[in-house]
């Protein structure tokens, strides 16, 4: 990958790179805590699928090696599952339609909840000559 | 907080992004390049730490705002432009690290 490979060559020798992605399970809309409905979340894991394989590409050639990989969750806070509803309209990421009536309704607070990876990986290029 | 047009919401105020950044690498002293910087979210939790951060983002909206809550004390540290990972042309071996924010 283009991208990638013109990244990778503005580090200094041994430099690193920190690839933030989406990752399954489906984010989950919740209230307090409490799962209402998830959502697909395919069309981000599949970019975020083809961003790892270009990863995994520049590991198994010898221009990155892995040295960590941090998991977490990251929300999305929404004063209203209306206005929930209203961010995700226009969105490739959609909420299941029969889903759709229920989370507008929600008066309280509502979350969006993903989960996220967070891979550390160093240029495996120790010099700028030869 | 972003607002788009009457949606209100609020990413990641619990910190977990930057939180799972500061887990994985120690930014002082570091210069970094972030690719998909948006309204600059990361970038200050970064900017506060490191060196100097480069951050760009192909959503000229996005740099704006993310240039509009620079704050002064860390305007000297952050630089941001509006362009794409393809397309833009960094010098070689100019920087520490490189964060991708899903923007590979």
């Amino acid at each position: 990958m283009h991208v990638l490979r013109n990244m990778i060559s503005s580090l200094k020798p041994g430099g690193l790179v920190l690839d933030l992605q989406v990752i399954p399970p489906d984010p989950r809309v919740e209230v307090d805590g409490q799962l209402v409905c998830e959502i697909d979340g395919q069309p981000l894991f599949r970019l975020a699928d083809a961003a790892a394989a270009a990863v995994d590409a520049a590991i198994a050639d010898g221009r990155l090696l892995e040295e960590a990989v941090d998991d977490h969750d990251v929300r999305k806070h929404y004063r209203t599952g209306a206005d929930l509803v209203a961010d995700f309209a226009g969105k490739e990421r959609k909420l299941p339609a029969d889903a759709v009536p229920n989370v507008c309704a929600i008066t309280r607070p509502s979350v969006v909840r993903e989960c996220c990876r967070l891979r550390r990986l160093r240029s495996s290029i120790l010099s700028t000559t030869g | 907080m972003s607002k788009h047009g009457s949606v209100t919401s609020v990413l990641d105020p619990e910190g977990e992004h930057i939180a799972a950044l500061r887990r994985l690498t120690d930014f002082h002293n570091q210069r970094v390049l972030e690719l998909g910087c948006g309204d600059g979210r990361l970038t200050l939790g970064i900017a506060a730490e490191a060196a100097s951060v480069f951050a760009f983002d192909p959503d000229a909206e996005a740099v704006e705002r993310a240039r509009r809550f620079l704050p002064a004390s860390l305007a000297d540290r952050v630089s941001y432009r509006v362009a794409s990972g393809k397309e833009i042309e960094i010098e070689p071996h100019s920087f520490d690290l490189v964060v991708f924010s899903w923007s590979l």
